[in-house]
């Protein structure tokens, strides 16, 4: 089954092209690396496929329905349903203890307190967290934080994971174990994963490997049959 | 998003900055503190007034010499004399119950004990039931005195005090006013102080004829109380009174009065107008405090929305849709300005409380005052914190995200 269809897609700021005609197929399951340059549209790409922002020009079907021309407060609904976000630097909230940072999801989509409190725990519990579901993200290593970002993407249980460079504010070691992560949550849970990252090692971990230069997809193979070839 | 998620979040932000919020919630405090204690100091001097103006009677009709102008002050002009009480008399009949008329001197008082200066007040036997006044001790003068412009008199509490201070009985002993002796016939019971405080136990009182004779040497009445004989009766006879005295004074229509009738009633009336205009102007002063304390916290509101730009963008990729950043924001500028307007308000009670206790005022607390404080200041809240919510819900989420 197809998750993701993109047909075309463009986007211009103040026009100037950042990404030009990208057709795209991601089937449900899929574990993607997105990789290029700095400037080479992968950022844009993945700010269109996270509905954060709406393409010049194209189209987008998520599991067969049209997102390209929602209004924002719809884009937000399927961002908060469909989509987890993890992003670079992890992004939790520093005031927030573990627990509430799970459960930010779990507010705009309108869950209770009892049960919100109850599911940011099971997902702790899942990541080996439990004992640390108090604490405030100072008091959590790196690698702590970023399973934290990784149990609230998973809050409302989307089938689309969208990583910005998961790895990148942490050392090799923990970025292998967080990456691991992400690959059993693919092999496990049917997640399709993608991954935007520049690392050409953490690419390899994924089964797809999309290649974008000056806005346009420059190369789109699989690592299992690159790995097979070598 | 549910409320409760709401409430929560914009109270762990103003937990987050307790000193910030309280500092920036302080033109609001300033503001309600100031409206509360003001209005319940108008209320209190009104209510008081009112008091004191009802211990007079609400019948009584006070007519003056001169004319009221419009400080307020009477003008003295033409006297009034025992010719305009006789007309009184024959014009407002039977809408009156009693007149008497007044003729006040100041004078000093001797025994062998001390000297006082005292006010002597002339008047006739119906004075009493007209000021309503208590005798403590002895008698009131009666028309007997009042016929022979006998030598008696009775004093006030103050005067007996000061002129007695041994305490020993004082009805049958005499007293020298202007060279001339008084027989103390009885003491007024006490009466406190008048509605524009004057002491009005610091006062001796005798026959009108005996002021007349033996102390002004002439016949000058100062006022003529009138009492009426029910309230409904009160506008009539005061037209009555009115028209009776022109006539007397030979005034032309359309010339001015040379003398004043006014009612207690009306004296009450002024006074509420009076604390009215104060409580208006009091409500001014704290709009312009709330004003100045709103866009404080407008400011605060932005530069939070500035320092947390991250947060809003972060926020907004996990579904927060713009409603609910802009609720979220809205909700904390309405606290900052609610917690603002509950302190001032516990401040404006103290004070309230404080003014009361040392003027002697009853302290009078109106519910709905309390609740337009807090809603004025949630109001502000409102209306100050919309621009800064507004445009936190208006960032774009990319470039929140990237936001430094």
């Amino acid at each position: 089954m197809t998750l993701i269809a993109v047909d075309r897609l463009s986007k211009h700021y103040s026009g100037v092209a950042a990404l030009q005609g990208v057709s795209l197929q991601v089937a449900a399951g899929e574990f993607l690396a997105l990789v290029g340059p700095s400037g080479s549209g992968k950022s844009t790409l993945m700010n269109l496929l996270g509905l954060l922002d709406a393409p010049t020009s194209g189209t987008y079907l998520l599991a067969g329905e049209d997102v390209s021309r929602l209004s924002p407060a719809r884009r937000a609904a399927v961002r908060n349903r469909r989509i987890g976000f993890v992003f670079q630097g992890f992004h939790l909230l520093p005031r927030l203890t573990a627990r509430q940072n799970v459960e930010l999801p779990l507010i705009y989509a309108g869950i209770g307190f009892r049960a919100r409190s109850q599911r940011a725990d099971q997902l702790l519990e899942r990541f080996g967290l439990r004992d640390r579901a108090s604490h405030l993200p100072a008091e959590l290593s790196g690698g702590q934080q970023q399973r934290v970002a990784i149990a609230r993407a998973l809050a409302l249980e989307p089938p689309l994971i969208l990583a910005d460079e998961p790895t990148g504010n942490l050392d090799s070691a923990t970025g292998a174990g967080v990456l691991a992560e992400f690959r059993r949550l693919h092999r496990d849970h049917g997640l399709t994963v993608i991954l935007v990252t520049h690392d050409r090692d953490i690419a390899a971990g994924a089964d797809r490997r999309v290649t974008l230069s000056d806005g346009r997809i420059v190369a789109d193979e699989s690592t299992v049959e690159l790995r097979r070839a070598a | 998003m549910t409320l409760t998620a709401s409430l929560g979040m914009a109270l762990s932000a103003l937990k987050a900055h307790a000193g910030r919020s309280l500092l920036t919630s302080l033109g609001i405090v300033i503001g309600i503190a100031a409206v509360i204690a003001l209005v319940a100091a108008g209320d209190g001097a009104r209510e008081k007034l009112d008091e004191r103006l009802a211990s007079l009677g609400k019948t009584m009709i006070l007519v003056r010499a001169g004319v009221r102008t419009d400080q307020g002050a009477i003008a003295d002009f033409t006297p009034l004399n025992p010719g305009d009480v006789a007309a009184i008399r024959r014009a407002a009949g039977p809408l009156v119950t009693s007149v008497a008329e007044v003729q006040m001197t100041n004078k000093l008082a001797v025994t062998r004990h001390g000297t006082w200066p005292v006010m002597v007040v002339g008047s006739t036997p119906e004075v009493q039931t007209i000021r309503n006044w208590q005798v403590a001790r002895g008698r009131f003068y009666n028309a007997d005195d009042m016929r022979s412009g006998a030598a008696v008199c009775l004093l006030g509490q103050t005067v007996r005090d000061k002129l007695f201070p041994q305490g020993a009985e004082v009805v049958g002993q005499t007293i020298r006013i202007a060279g001339q002796q008084f027989r103390v016939i009885g003491v007024a019971a006490a009466k406190g102080r008048s509605a524009t405080g004057a002491d009005q136990d610091d006062q001796v009182f005798m026959p009108i004829t005996t002021v007349q004779k033996k102390l002004a040497g002439e016949e000058k009445v100062n006022l003529i109380l009138v009492s009426a004989r029910d309230e409904a009766a009160l506008k009539p006879a005061q037209e009555a009174i009115r028209n009776a005295m022109r006539v007397r004074h030979r005034l032309k229509p359309g010339d001015p009065a040379d003398f004043d009738v006014s009612s207690v009633q009306e004296l009450s009336e002024l006074a509420v107008v009076v604390t009215a205009t104060l409580q208006g102007l009091s409500a001014v002063i704290a709009s312009i405090s709330l004003l100045v304390g709103g866009v404080g916290v407008m400011n605060i509101m932005l530069v939070s929305v500035t320092e947390r730009t991250r947060e809003i963008g972060l926020r907004m990729a996990l579904g927060a849709p713009a409603s609910a950043v802009l609720a979220q924001f809205l909700l904390e500028a309405v606290f900052l300005t609610l917690v603002g307007g509950v302190i001032g308000l516990a401040l404006g009670l103290v004070f309230a409380g404080g003014m009361a206790n040392a003027l002697g005022w009853p302290l009078v607390i109106r519910p709905a005052g309390v609740v337009a404080a807090c809603a004025t200041a949630a109001s502000v809240g409102l209306f100050f914190g919309f621009y800064p919510a507004w445009r936190a819900s208006r960032l774009n989420p990319i470039a929140a995200l990237r936001h430094e």
